[in-house]
């Protein structure tokens, strides 16, 4: 049993429990104590008076009716102690209730006018992103670089972007900052749930330790890189803003410099016989805007160029470079150059182009040659040639005179060898355009072809059986009849397309060679796959033997094999359609995927290497 | 003496939210007549609020220095409520404040964004 004491607070009356009642009053006496104008300590406590009043009679509402010293606890902790009531001056603030930290949760785009080169467009953005400015204007500037996108964008933000001035906006633009804290949060919730879906689904299941464990592991390490890269973000952001400054700045120098070699050289040295071209250089140069056209030009391509380098700058200093007004010029400059460029250039660019038709159409001449008696067949240089069966020795090739001059024929050992010599210049060749010698070869018989030296070759109509090898850059388009075929590719871009139907097809590839064929049946294939190059087949074969190694890759999805045989290492990939039987070998972090059922299936995979079937649930890793 | 020159952080901060307390208030009744408790809903809601108690004095002085009147109103459950409003003088005060305000929060925010 308590006494209960009855008071009137704010015009309202209580029933309090004694020890609430002494608590209240200790309270209300100390603030009392406190104010020595009377006047003001009246109309200050009544004001008290009544807010506590209101308290009371709120937690008095559900059915209650005793005031009780929590009660009063409880109030006199929302209306704060008599010392920090009153103690403006030497104030001790209750630390764990502070502001700040909850503010600015929101976030909006804002331009920010403390930053500002053109408008602050730019920092803006990278505020309301929480990055540095320098990287959000590197995109404005390479997008400007594609047609002018950037400007329009930048002109789009401009327009939709407010200023941010009062302190509340600054404070919206850059927004809640991503703390450590919201990342742990979401973790958090996030591994609850899998936890919570994991249960569900292993409802028998009672280890949940161990099972909280298991699946909160990869939450731990997400944790654990958030806390890393938070700790090491500090001092790895200025490092990386430095490395990639130091590329924009060192790369735009070397562009300006070969910029200003070349306008250079337009400028001053333009008739100097060391200049070889095939545009007639001094008809242009004495066109009346030559010059100016020049001039407009290179300050259209430089200047970028410079602003980009100021960027790198900015990003080592990891200070802003660039200033309205400096910036505000440069872009003024460089529109004033488009458009001198596109004024003074509308004399001469219908010269040039007309001039480079005429290079284009004119030039060019038929011419037959008279050798006979080959079987066997090399091209070199840039030429394109359709080689043909035919009853008769016939080659007819068209070109450039000049182009065609500069061929080589030598018939030795059955072979008839076609080269072409370089140039005969001395000198720089600026706007030298090399066309292709196009043409036809007919010949009765064909044992051997070799393409070297970016020659292209089209063989058509043999049926005997045939030897291919291509070098460097050479193509060459195959129609087999039936024929057996074996071909070697070597040399970086070496190309062989094949069609038709084969008897025995023996290839072997290297250095980036690269083989396909659309519609290819063959008895048998066998294939060697080296260094980088790649094979891409379709249609069909009895026997199919792949050995792949050095990174090279095998797409054979649509090429259905009865037999296959396949052996890949060295971080090779092959991809195979099976009929009857696979005998698979893999090693070294290669890897054989397969389709179709086979009957018989052999395995054997090391080091870290898989075979696997298209439709299998499980990867068989073998170690 | 000099070991009460160490800067005690949360001191300073409380410190700051003090001083522009009187600023926040005038701020809160400029919009018409308030009811106390509403200025305190307001200054919660904005995180300015450390103990209620504080506000009380604050109001007085307010009062004694004429920038604030009230009017006491009827209110619907128990005795009747005192509504504060802005006096012609404290409405001149509040544009004042608003001004300093302004340039202080523009000074502070260059120094920061120099000086970070």
């Amino acid at each position: 049993m308590q006494k209960s004491i009855n008071i009137t607070l704010g015009g309202l009356a209580f029933s309090l429990e004694e020890a609430a009642y002494q608590r209240l009053q200790g309270y209300l006496d100390s603030i009392k104590q406190h104010y020595v104008a009377p006047e003001e300590e009246a109309e200050i406590m009544a004001d008290i008076e009544s807010s506590i009043a209101e308290k009371f009679s709120r937690q008095l509402k559900d059915a209650k009716q005793i005031i009780t010293l929590a009660d009063v606890e409880e109030v006199i902790r929302v209306m704060g102690t008599v010392e920090e009531i009153t103690d403006s001056e030497e104030e001790a603030a209750e630390p764990a209730r502070t502001v700040a930290e909850t503010s600015g949760a929101r976030r909006r785009l804002y331009r920010d006018t403390d930053d500002v080169i053109i408008a602050g467009v730019a920092s803006g953005i990278a505020a309301y992103f929480g990055i540095d400015p320098v990287f959000v204007r590197l995109v404005f500037v390479i997008l400007t670089l594609a047609n002018g996108l950037g400007i329009l964008a930048y002109i789009v933000f401009w327009i939709a972007m407010p200023k941010a001035t009062t302190s509340t906006q600054k404070l919206e633009m850059r927004g809640k900052p991503v703390n450590l804290a919201e990342i742990q949060q979401a973790v958090k919730e996030k591994s609850k749930l899998i936890e919570a879906e994991g249960r569900e689904a292993i409802g028998q299941l009672r280890r949940n330790g161990t099972l909280r464990r298991v699946l909160n592991f990869p939450v731990r390490v997400i944790e654990a890189i958030f806390l890393f890269l938070k700790r090491s973000g500090s001092f790895l952001l200025p490092v990386i803003s430095v490395l990639i400054g130091t590329v924009f700045l060192i790369a735009s120098l070397f562009g300006i410099l070969g910029l200003s070699i070349a306008a250079a050289l337009m400028i001053f040295n333009i008739n100097s016989p060391y200049l070889v071209s095939d545009l007639p250089l001094a008809e242009i140069a004495s066109q009346p805007n030559y010059y100016v056209s020049v001039i407009s030009l290179y300050l259209v391509c430089a200047l970028p160029l410079i602003f980009l380098s100021a960027l790198g700058l900015t990003a080592i200093r990891r200070k802003n470079s660039l200033n309205l007004v400096g910036s505000g010029i440069l872009i003024g400059v460089w529109m004033a150059a488009i458009a001198v460029f596109t004024v003074a250039a509308v004399n001469f660019l219908p010269l040039v182009k007309t001039r480079v038709e005429e290079i284009n159409r004119q030039q060019t001449i038929s011419q037959s040659f008279g050798y006979q008696d080959f079987n066997k067949l090399y091209l070199s240089g840039q030429e394109d040639i359709r080689v043909v069966k035919g009853d008769a020795f016939a080659i007819n090739l068209s070109g450039r005179p000049e182009d065609l001059s500069r061929l080589s024929f030598k018939i030795e050992d059955g072979q008839l060898q076609i080269s072409q010599r370089p140039r005969e210049n001395r000198g720089i060749c600026v706007f030298c355009f090399d066309r292709r010698i196009s043409g036809e070869i007919v010949m009765p018989r064909l044992d051997s072809f070799v393409g070297v030296n970016r020659s292209s070759a089209e063989l058509q109509g043999f049926d005997q059986p045939l030897y291919v090898s291509l070098g460097e850059t050479a193509s060459a388009r195959l129609e087999l009849l039936g024929q057996d075929l074996s071909a070697s590719l070597s040399g970086v871009g070496s190309e062989l397309r094949l069609s038709g139907s084969a008897g025995k097809l023996d290839i072997q590839m290297d250095g980036s060679a690269d083989l396909s064929a659309d519609d290819l049946s063959a008895q048998s294939v066998k294939l060697a796959l080296d260094i980088f190059s790649d094979a891409d087949l379709a249609g069909s074969a009895q026997n199919l033997e792949v050995s792949l190694q050095g990174h090279s890759q095998f797409d054979g999805y649509n090429f259905a094999a009865d037999q296959v045989k396949v052996d890949a290492g060295d971080f090779a990939d092959a991809e195979i359609w099976v009929k009857d039987r696979l005998e698979a070998a893999a090693a070294d972090n290669a890897d054989i995927t397969y389709r179709g059922e086979p009957q018989v299936i052999l395995k054997r995979a090391a080091g870290n290497s898989s075979i696997t079937g298209q439709f299998d649930e499980t990867e068989n890793f073998v170690d | 003496m000099t070991s009460q020159h160490q800067i005690d952080t949360e001191n300073t901060r409380a410190q700051m939210r003090k001083g522009t307390l009187e600023f926040c208030i005038l701020l809160i009744i400029s919009r018409g007549k308030v009811y106390c408790s509403d200025i305190l809903g307001a200054l919660r809601e904005a995180d300015l609020l450390v103990v209620e108690g504080t506000v009380y004095p604050l109001l007085t002085r307010l009062k004694n220095s004429s920038l604030l009147s009230y009017d006491w109103e009827e209110s619907p459950s128990g005795p009747p409520r005192k509504y504060y409003s802005l006096t012609p003088k404290g409405k001149e005060t509040l544009k004042q404040l608003t001004l300093t305000w302004r340039s202080l929060d523009k000074s502070i925010n260059s120094l920061v964004k120099k000086f970070k």
